[in-house]
């Protein structure tokens, strides 16, 4: 029946011969409503009703499927047995994808058909809109099953709301970028004009790929194939081009905004990164082990990915510090140089406080208390020094392009203290793992 | 058939493995016997090359688990203490995904399924919905999924937990025939009654570190040190003491009316020659017992002797 024995349990699973019945049914319950409003015949109400149908079995229902395809077998205790399959990562992953959504694209292909057919557009409109839905669809799923499987990596059990969790982050960022495609007349990138529906296409088209090329990367993760880790920093660089393109959009926005944009970028992305990626002491003491050794791919395929594209904020801090003209046009209110180094060395302590906390007794709950500490020091502690006055003051604590100068010696001390603090925490642990040596095997002098 | 070099596995905040050694012969049955929180778990997790050690070497059956994790899969069967099972497939779609999942060829999935199923007694069960079995027979599709592509080595953590005993007596029965069959086991069990009945060696962990690793006296697996019988006779028998003494092996002989007990070596063969020769001598034998120290007392034993050396 199949080469894929993952797809094929799915489809024992999911396609069962009710659901090929009533879904079409339901469906065509829903499109009569919609044809009975455009008056007895296929019009926009019910090629919109379609769409929406099809984005709700697709991106909702879908993705929440092909996370739970992963979820699921962490709550019923099957995932370990996964792992040790014989199958590739690739066949694993889209075995999962393919499968557990397979109902979901059997329906979404009925409402397909139904907007093409009720839709007065030219037939090359409606095929970009289609592969538009059709590719926000992949996307969707395949970000909440990478979603899952870094879920796996972290906690080998999650909770039922998690893949909720996903679908409301997927989702808010899908959106914009379908309304993008639907609803712009004119998209200015990188200083060009560019048609906007094929734009978004093209670009969902990108990030679906990185999205199904990630899950491949965590599942030779679960199934325990060594990986450098190439993949994050290639998507960084792309984010960073992707969005770097639409500071052309802004007013008077000068030559060098996109590089301002780029930096945001790969900040946001690298702290992001930094909070949510497992921060595994015994990582870095592997990693610490295989440097001394000499093992450098070995190192290489331990390093953290947030560590991995961290260069990439010093590249852009770099070129802001060398030619600050190319993104501001009047030099003399903000200093870039400065606004720039405050915002790298905000995230350094930040990345320092994070791996402090990862290190303490109780790692589990870092993340949760990073965020709250966070929080107190990026919006709480301002909010109250600028009550108090000088305003200057508040910009100690986050980096503020107006007294960049003050946010630099804020961050620079904090930066400091809390990398002393991460120094010593990573000292007395690994004097505490120095320990005793192991006992000799039985059988030989000194053993039990 | 197992070969493990000075394991060191850390988890977050505490080290769960010190260095572990030891080595599995193959055709045995080990029992992986210890406290809670001992690393038994952990120890097994890093032997089905599902956890990545800190530093140390696993072979299994020639292959290095830490570099080559894939091929040790394949040769290894494992069931983890909280195991779960597809419960909305029936039996025989579990076992015809598990022998697909190990990569054996379509043409010969059928024939894995009902030779794994034959061996744990579930052909009658593969038309039901795995979600209805009772745990015993979810027990055993699990480990049908875990032997369907035949392994040469199978890690089970805690199998008989929660298990009846008529259950818990077909589990032994079933370990027993899967070494004759030439199957190499580590099983994990607090149940050292249940272990009893089948285990060769014993590995006894404890704070993440080997206390002992030991045959089990009584084992055919391969000699073992000496053991005490207990030997009653009918009626008295003159010379009975001297016959004893000049069998090759036997010592510590102590008589106490009609019951006489002697030391003597541990193996199965050693102990039938001197029965047949007390018999063969005319010795009126009534009852010749004992000679295999229970699982219970070699722990015990293990760890009053750790406590000592402690001490």
């Amino acid at each position: 029946m199949s080469t894929n024995p993952e797809l094929r349990r799915n489809l024992w699973l999911e396609v069962t011969p009710a659901r090929l019945l009533l879904l079409p049914l339901v469906l065509a319950g829903v499109f009569y409503v919609a044809y009975d409003v455009d008056q007895g015949r296929l019009g926009s109400t019910t090629a919109t009703v379609a769409l929406a149908a099809f984005a709700g079995l697709t991106w909702l229902w879908g993705a929440h499927l092909a996370s739970e395809s992963v979820l699921a077998e962490l709550r019923g205790r099957t995932w370990d047995w996964q792992r040790m399959s014989g199958l590739g990562p690739w066949t694993l992953a889209w075995g999962k994808l393919a499968g557990a959504t397979a109902i979901p694209w059997y329906g979404g292909a009925l409402c397909l058909a139904v907007y093409a057919a009720a839709q007065p557009a030219p037939a090359t409109r409606k095929g970009w809109i289609a592969a538009l839905f059709v590719l926000a669809g992949v996307l969707a799923q395949a970000a909440t099953l990478l979603a899952a499987l870094y879920a796996a990596g972290r906690e080998r059990a999650t909770p039922r709301l998690q893949s909720v969790a996903y679908l409301l982050v997927v989702v808010l960022g899908i959106q914009p970028l379908v309304s993008l495609g639907l609803t712009s007349e004119h998209l200015r990138w990188y200083r060009d004009g560019v048609p906007p529906l094929e734009f978004a296409v093209a670009s969902l088209g990108a990030f679906a790929v990185f999205a199904l090329a990630g899950v491949w990367v965590r599942m030779r993760c679960e199934l325990r194939v060594r990986t450098v880790p190439l993949l994050w920093p290639a998507f960084v660089l792309f984010a960073m081009g992707w969005a770097g393109g639409f500071a052309a959009e802004a007013y008077r926005a000068p030559p060098g905004a996109p590089i301002l944009v780029a930096f945001g970028v790969a900040i946001a992305l690298t702290w992001t990164t930094a909070l949510v990626e497992r921060k595994d002491p015994v990582a870095f003491r592997r990693i610490a082990r295989a440097l001394r050794e000499g093992r450098w791919r070995r190192a290489a395929e331990d390093l953290p990915p947030w560590l991995v594209v961290l260069p990439f904020v010093l590249a852009g801090w770099a070129a802001l510090v060398a030619v600050p003209e190319l993104v501001v046009r009047e030099t003399g209110r903000l200093d870039v140089r400065l606004a720039a180094t405050a915002a790298v060395l905000f995230l350094l302590r930040d990345l320092a406080l994070f791996l402090y906390l990862a290190l303490g007794a109780r790692p589990r709950r870092a993340e949760v208390f990073a965020i709250v500490l966070l929080l107190v020091g990026y919006v709480l502690v301002p909010l109250v020094l600028s009550a108090l006055r000088p305003r200057w003051a508040a910009a100690l604590f986050y980096p503020s392009p107006d007294h960049a100068g003050w946010s630099v010696a804020g961050a620079l001390v904090q930066a400091a203290i809390v990398g002393m603090l991460l120094v010593r925490r990573w000292r007395v642990r690994e004097l505490a793992f120095a320990g005793p040596a192991p006992l000799a095997p039985p059988g030989e002098p000194g053993g039990a | 058939m197992i070969d493990v070099d000075r394991l060191t596995f850390d988890y977050p905040g505490t080290r769960a493995l010190h260095g572990v050694s030891f080595q599995l012969a193959p055709g045995s049955i080990t029992a992986l016997v210890g406290p809670n929180g001992a690393g038994k778990t952990t120890l097994l997790r890093c032997l089905a090359a599902l956890e990545e050690p800190l530093e140390g070497a696993i072979r299994i059956d020639g292959v290095d688990a830490l570099a080559e994790p894939r091929a040790a899969h394949r040769r290894l069967g494992y069931l983890s203490d909280f195991f779960g099972v597809y419960d909305d497939l029936t039996v025989e779609q579990c076992l015809r995904h598990a022998a697909a999942l190990r990569e054996i060829p379509a043409g010969e999935e059928r024939a894995a399924v009902r030779r794994a199923a034959d061996r744990l007694g579930i052909l009658d069960r593969l038309p039901s919905r795995a979600g209805e079995l009772s745990r015993g027979l979810r027990q055993r599709l699990a480990i049908g999924q875990a032997i369907v592509h035949q392994p040469r080595m199978l890690l089970l953590d805690e199998p008989a937990s929660g298990l009846d005993p008529d259950a818990r007596h077909a589990l032994a029965a079933l370990f027993l025939r899967l070494r004759n069959e030439g199957m190499t086991l580590l099983v994990s069990s607090h149940i050292l009654a249940e272990l009893d009945a089948y285990s060769t060696d014993m590995l006894v962990l404890r704070d993440g570190r080997v206390v002992s690793h030991e045959p089990l006296a009584g084992s055919r697996a391969r000699p073992a040190g000496p053991v005490t019988v207990t030997i009653e006779l009918a009626e008295p028998f003159a010379g009975v003491v001297e016959l004893l003494r000049g069998i090759e092996g036997v010592s510590g002989i102590r008589v106490e009316g009609l019951t006489i007990t002697a030391e003597v070596p541990g193996d199965v063969e050693s102990r039938h020659r001197v029965l047949r020769l007390l018999v063969e001598a005319g010795a009126p034998v009534c009852a010749f017992g004992g000679g295999r120290r229970s699982m219970e007392e070699a722990y015990l034993a293990t760890v009053a002797a750790r406590r000592g050396k402690g001490a």
